[in-house]
């Protein structure tokens, strides 16, 4: 252990508790009078007071001190959580992320300059002074000649149970200079029949002579004084020759707190309930303060371990990789040694048992989105203050699950679409009078699942995009926006933006081309809707997960190929299919309608997977459009682990991945929305790629 | 006392379990940890499976799922940790809390935030040095 | 009289055109008739042929994907990379599989050879191989061979990540 990782520690931790500070504040601000969050932001800062101390950023102990004292003060009921406080506080989170993020790249706690102004708001709010931070004094070990101490020690009986050893004081004072004589009083020692080895009959008488002042003797007894009689009183040399050390000193003992039976004070911090019936307690306990007022939110604390995302990566890895080798055994298994119901009953059931370990490694990579996205309504919050405007954040579908690595990447996006929604979609209040609109506005922040695909969508109901500007604008960078799809694909283009204003917090306005190539990087695709006057709303639409996908496995040509089974409708001889030429493009007639065919071979890149005789046609889904895909034939369906092409290659439109077969040879898995895509781009004029609009009309 | 024993550090703030190990296991004890009193609980009853049981108990106060109190109560509730030291760990400087912590158990307190020499002191206090270092002058 | 020696320094040429090739040794394989090496710190291991798969056709190296070890890598055509014409594998022929910036790739050569120590002195770049995406950083003499030093970077598709 050493200093650096002791900081390592130290930063993860504070990044932890500033985040809880921040989630819980805002949440107080609509239910203050939740008891668990009240609890665990005073915790919050109550710990982060300690740890930074321990780290050396007294700083960020100063502050923490501060609003530990405040949120206490909340807590116990004795101040009103009021929104000023509120903003206050966050404030001060804000300030001390900034110095421990400092601090992480520069071992330096620079203090930002709102940070003396926000101290001094805090310690006014609490009434406090700011004075130095009371350290307890030392040992104040003046340098004087030896003076002896005569030391009177009756502890009770029960001294033991506190798990003191007296021995170990006269070591301590053994320390401290001479214990020039020490008597022990063994009157009150019974028989050895009746002597309970767990009790202390003994007492003691010392003499200790020693150049430390009276008060560091004491502290040698800082912890006993509650546990017994203790007296130290200093003697001159004289007086020690007429006293004899085994009496007790004539003079009244000093009083002595005892430990007494009052009611505690100490504003205990909650024992969750499920905790407390499982560890029942012990009989002689008091029961502590009345319980607060039990809340229906609480931010419940489930029961956790932290590790390491590359570790879980690594699990998921392995799991991949026991799966396949299994096939790879499987394979390599001759014919007859399968035929052997015995073998197949345990490679069955080796399989079984490889399925799930991969389940369930693969869960581990996905959290309920939740957590992330109730992070966003403090920022929403901020972006509305600044902007004059008054919105409301809804977050729907939190319980939705994303691989974590997904979530990861959408953070920016979803930051820039909503700060965009709150300082351009959203109007002003006046003007959403006048309108009639109601008010707070509204965004929403939506994750739901369909089709094997995770959707999110950040809707606001504000004015929707200006159609004509955006037509405008494009004429102006002599972009081809003739038709609304054009036009709107046109708003993801680099650099494009109609604001006028430009804001602290999204810049120059959109960035919407930032928020594509993060959203396509991890095998997205967003789209927009909006209609002018009601509201505009981004959807984005994730693979569910990248690791493990249900696949079908279908043969072109030599290639091998994967079609995630959620895409696939159905299969169909391709015989029976009627084909039919419509303005250059390929059909069959299906079922009462026209569906598109694409010939993977004829798309770039793909020209390798030459199919020679279709047998099967496989209708696959798409975004927006169904497909036919003939393939020479269906080999089988089966799990695949998804491996990454990006990796050590690149990003190849039409593929979400590769995966290794049985045998060792690579199958591409096929992105059905990539490939219709690419095979309908030629069919309506241009437009981008990776980006399809709906307006609604009026 | 077994000068083996671990100390048992419960504290729900990773950093301060890891210096308090720092500073201890540079004066020859064993730590282990915990991050709540649940956990502790929990490793006092596997220790006493193994008949075993820490030489000293280092504990916070405010800390989720069990307060601190709270946690002290059982464990010296438990049979093996019933001579077993605890110390305390507390912003409070009040006698108030001290009582308490008196009450619930404990045998004495640190007061946060601590330092080295300190913390050192008090468990210099309770258990006996690690035999390495017995007969070592004592300089603070 | 001795033979007039040049001044073989082993191993202590450690960079070649801007090529850090500490600690001084390479991998060395045969392309054609041509000896070229890899620093030893770039090649992670030397593999089995194993044949390619889904060549997309551009640009003319790649010739498609292979599967190590759970691992999905671009192959690359040593041959056609640098300049030779492509042909059916020898039975030699194995797959380098560098590693640079923390991306794999398989380069097929026609065999492999020794790992050397670098010795030498550097030798001139002869005209033509002097450009800037050459994947040629230089030559240095090693025993009595001339052998092609290559820029690892130049094999990987870096450039061609898609946005």
């Amino acid at each position: 252990m050493d200093i650096d990782h002791l900081l390592d520690i130290f930063y993860t931790e504070a990044f932890e508790r500033l985040d809880d500070l921040e989630r819980g504040l805002v949440q107080l601000e609509v239910d203050p009078g939740n008891a668990e969050i009240l609890d665990e932001v005073f915790r919050a800062a109550h710990t982060l007071k300690g740890s930074s101390g321990l780290a050396g950023l007294n700083a960020i102990s100063k502050m923490a001190h501060v609003m530990e004292d405040l949120l206490d003060e909340v807590r116990q009921g004795t101040r009103p959580f009021t929104k000023d406080l509120s903003s206050l506080l966050l404030e001060a989170t804000d300030i001390l992320k900034q110095i421990v993020q400092t601090h992480a790249e520069t071992r330096k706690e620079s203090l930002p300059s709102g940070f003396a102004p926000t101290l001094k708001l805090l310690a006014e709010a609490a009434g406090q002074e700011l004075g130095e931070n009371g350290a307890s004094g030392g040992d104040g070990d003046s340098a004087r000649d030896a003076a002896l101490y005569r030391i009177s020690l009756r502890f009770k009986r029960e001294l033991f149970e506190t798990g003191q050893d007296p021995l170990l004081l006269f070591y301590e004072l053994a320390e401290l200079g001479e214990l020039v004589d020490v008597h022990c009083h063994t009157e009150e020692l019974p028989g050895l029949s009746e002597l309970d080895p767990t009790q202390l009959f003994l007492s003691w008488d010392l003499l200790l002579r020693s150049t430390v002042d009276e008060d560091a003797v004491r502290g040698v007894f800082v912890f006993v004084q509650y546990d017994g009689e203790i007296d130290v009183r200093r003697v001159e040399e004289k007086e020690n020759e007429n006293a004899a050390v085994l009496g007790v000193s004539a003079e009244e003992p000093e009083e002595q707190q005892t430990v007494s039976e009052q009611a505690t004070t100490v504003a205990e911090t909650r024992t969750r309930p499920d905790v407390a019936e499982k560890f029942p307690r012990p009989e002689k306990a008091e029961a502590p303060g009345a319980p607060r007022r039990p809340s229906g939110n609480a931010v419940l604390r489930t029961n956790t371990v932290r590790v390491r995302t590359e570790k879980l990566d690594r699990m998921v890895d392995l799991s991949g990789e026991v799966a396949i080798q299994l096939g790879q055994l499987e394979a390599a298994l001759g014919g007859s040694v399968l035929q052997d119901n015995g073998v197949r009953a345990l490679l069955e059931a080796l399989r079984r048992t490889v399925s799930g370990l991969q389940s369930e490694a693969l869960s581990l990579r996905m959290v309920p989105v939740e957590e992330s996205l109730t992070r966003f309504t403090r920022l929403v919050r901020d972006a509305a203050v600044e902007a004059g405007k008054e919105v409301e954040l809804i977050v729907e579908g939190g319980e939705t699950e994303l691989d974590r690595t997904l979530l990861a990447e959408l953070s920016d996006p979803i930051k820039h679409l909503l700060r965009n929604a709150v300082d351009h979609g959203v109007e002003p209040p006046e003007e959403r009078r006048r309108l009639g609109k109601p008010l707070p506005a509204r965004v929403w922040l939506r994750a739901y699942e369909r089709a094997g695909r995770v959707f999110l969508e950040i809707e606001d109901d504000g004015r929707g995009l200006n159609l004509g500007k955006i037509r405008q604008r494009a004429r102006e960078l002599g972009l081809d926006a003739s038709g609304n799809k054009e036009m709107l694909a046109v708003l993801f283009k680099p650099g494009f933006s109609t604001a006028n204003r430009v804001t602290n917090l999204s810049g120059r306005g959109v960035g919407l081309d930032v928020v594509k190539t993060s959203v396509e990087k991890i095998g997205g695709h967003i789209s927009v809707f909006t209609e002018e006057g009601k509201g505009t709303r981004f959807r984005i639409s994730l693979p569910l997960t990248l690791a493990v996908l249900d696949g079908l496995l279908v043969r072109l040509g030599s290639g091998l190929c994967v079609l995630p089974l959620q895409a696939v409708s159905e299969t169909v001889a391709w015989f029976s299919l009627e084909g039919v030429e419509i303005d250059q493009r390929r059909l069959v007639h299906y079922r009462g309608r026209f569906v598109p065919v694409v010939w993977l071979h004829d798309l770039p890149g793909f020209q390798s997977l030459q199919v020679e005789r279709p047998l099967v046609g496989v209708l696959v889904q798409g975004d927006g459009h169904e497909l036919f895909l003939p393939v020479d034939e269906i080999v089988g369906s089966q799990q695949v682990v998804v491996k990454s092409l990006e990796k050590n290659w690149k990003r190849v439109p039409g593929v979400t991945g590769a995966t290794v077969l049985g045998d060792g040879s690579v199958a591409l898995i096929l992105d059905v929305s990539g490939i219709e895509r690419l095979a309908l781009q030629d069919l309506a004029p241009r437009s981008e790629e990776g980006t399809s609009v709906q307006v609604a009309t009026n | 006392m077994n000068p083996a024993a671990p100390i048992l550090v419960v504290d729900d703030s990773p950093t301060l379990r890891a210096a308090v190990e720092f500073v201890l296991t540079r004066e020859g004890f064993q730590v282990a940890q915990a991050g709540n009193g649940v956990e502790a609980l929990e490793q006092l009853q596997e220790w006493e499976k193994q008949g075993k049981r820490p030489a000293l108990i280092i504990s916070d106060i405010h800390m989720p799922e069990m307060n601190g109190l709270e946690f002290i109560r059982h464990a010296k509730a438990t049979s093996s940790c019933r001579f077993v030291p605890v110390l305390v760990l507390t912003t409070e400087r009040g006698e108030n809390t001290k009582l308490e912590a008196k009450r619930a158990g404990a045998a004495g307190w640190i007061n946060k935030p601590f330092n080295a020499e300190a913390l050192v002191r008090a468990v210099h206090k309770l258990i006996r040095r690690p035999h390495a270092r017995a007969g070592k002058s004592h300089g603070h | 009289m001795g033979e007039s020696m040049r001044t073989e320094k082993e191993a202590d040429v450690k960079k070649v055109g801007e090529v850090d090739l500490s600690p001084a040794q390479m991998v060395t394989f045969r392309v054609d008739e041509q000896v070229y090496g890899l620093g030893i710190l770039d090649v992670h291991e030397v593999i089995q042929y194993r044949r390619p798969e889904f060549a997309p056709g551009d640009p003319p190296w790649m010739l498609g994907v292979i599967h190590l070890r759970g691992e999905i890598l671009p192959a690359v055509d040593a041959r056609v990379r640098l300049g030779f014409p492509q042909k059916v594998p020898d039975p030699g022929a194995v797959y380098v599989v560098l590693e640079k910036n923390g991306q794999r790739v398989a380069l097929l050569v026609d065999a492999i050879l020794d790992v050397v120590q670098l010795g030498s002195v550097e030798l001139d770049k002869p005209p033509g191989v002097d450009r800037e995406d050459s994947p040629v950083a230089g030559f240095v003499r090693v025993k009595d061979r001339t052998v092609a030093v290559l820029k690892a970077e130049a094999f990987l598709p870096a450039a061609e990540r898609a946005l």
